[in-house]
């Protein structure tokens, strides 16, 4: 939409407006990393991006290499409060939405990728990552990129 | 499910839905077709069922009731299995809630093709085929990794989901299966 106006005195007011209604959209991705304990299950908050609310479109997760024996591998549900504590997904295997290789050292495994994932986290909400590793027989470092769009104040 | 517009209003954000499929579902939710949602009534959700095998069971059935309050929009399934990959793959299917099928109707939503009963027996190769969406693959190169097959289905609220997996007869692993339902939560 396209306002015209005729006045210096005008146009500040529109823009003034404009920075009483208008939000502004962005890309922004940002990356949190978490550690899971061999033989323990366990939460971590997850900071959120401060600057606004956050739409997440998806995450692409990576981690250090686990055993590859064919044991059960270490499980992660994210929580947010604005869901409400039973409003969560289930807990989901790592290995099938991650991947498998190794932040440390080594070449990375093949590659998953990104998977869709739609939330949205208002500026004050908090996201929570319950994980269970109680299967490992080692620690593994996680590492998440999340992936959306972030709305500031212009 | 496809997001035609989305934008922030105040501390809320509304999206609308693309497609005339979701367009009615959303009227059988109690919305207007091409109504915008408040983001509070949509999110990405994944549920899971787990099957344990070689405990004493060939196969097993699990299930589980989707959130009440809920329709249940299923866009993709994976599955992941422990145990090593020894060429005798598990097979798991997925059947439809009958109730399910009176739920939609009475929604005005359902269609014939929705009664479908199951998706029949489908090996696992860890998965439905490493790289390969949507089709079923014997791709053993990356045992491990198991991506989302498409797999489109609605859940009516509170709808039950029922998922079966038997063991290759020739396989003497122990094996947790784990299933995952990957899709969207529309709330009524």
């Amino acid at each position: 939409m396209i306002q015209q106006v005729d006045t210096i005195e005008k146009a500040r007011a529109l823009v003034a407006s404009l920075r009483q209604t208008q939000l502004f959209r962005r890309r922004f991705d940002f990356v949190r990393s978490f550690t899971i304990t061999a033989g323990q299950k366990g939460a971590d908050e997850v900071p959120l991006p401060s600057e606004g609310s956050f739409e997440q479109l998806g995450y692409n997760i990576e981690h250090t290499t686990q055993p590859s024996d064919g044991s059960a591998p270490a499980k992660i549900r994210f929580k947010s409060q604005g869901d409400g504590q039973g409003q969560s997904n289930d807990f989901l295997p790592l290995r099938s939405i991650s991947t498998p290789g190794a932040i440390v050292s080594g070449a990375p495994g093949v590659r998953y990728g990104y998977r869709d994932f739609w939330r949205f986290y208002e500026k004050s909400d908090r996201l929570t990552i319950e994980w269970d590793g109680t299967a490992l027989s080692v620690d593994i470092v996680v590492q998440i990129v999340f992936t959306g769009y972030l709305y500031t104040a212009i | 499910m496809m997001i035609e517009h989305i934008h922030l209003q105040g501390d809320r954000l509304f999206a609308k839905v693309l497609d005339s499929f979701e367009r009615r579902l959303i009227n059988g939710g109690k919305l207007q077709p091409g109504e915008i949602a408040p983001h509070r009534k949509m999110r990405s959700m994944d549920y899971v069922l787990t099957h344990e095998l070689g405990r004493g069971a060939q196969s097993t059935t699990a299930s589980l009731v989707t959130r009440q309050g809920w329709i249940f929009v299923c866009t993709g399934i994976q599955a992941d299995t422990t145990g090593p990959y020894n060429g005798l793959m598990p097979s798991i299917r997925i059947n439809q809630d009958e109730v399910l099928r009176g739920r939609l109707s009475g929604g005005n939503i359902g269609s014939p093709a929705m009664a479908v009963k199951n998706l029949g027996w489908i090996e696992l190769c860890n998965g439905f085929g490493p790289g390969h969406k949507g089709e079923l693959t014997t791709d053993k190169a990356s045992p491990e990794l198991s991506e989302p097959r498409d797999f489109f289905r609605v859940f009516g609220d509170a709808a039950q989901i029922e998922t079966e997996a038997r063991l290759h007869p020739f396989d003497t692993e122990t094996r947790e299966i784990t299933i995952i339902v990957h899709g969207w939560e529309i709330l009524k």
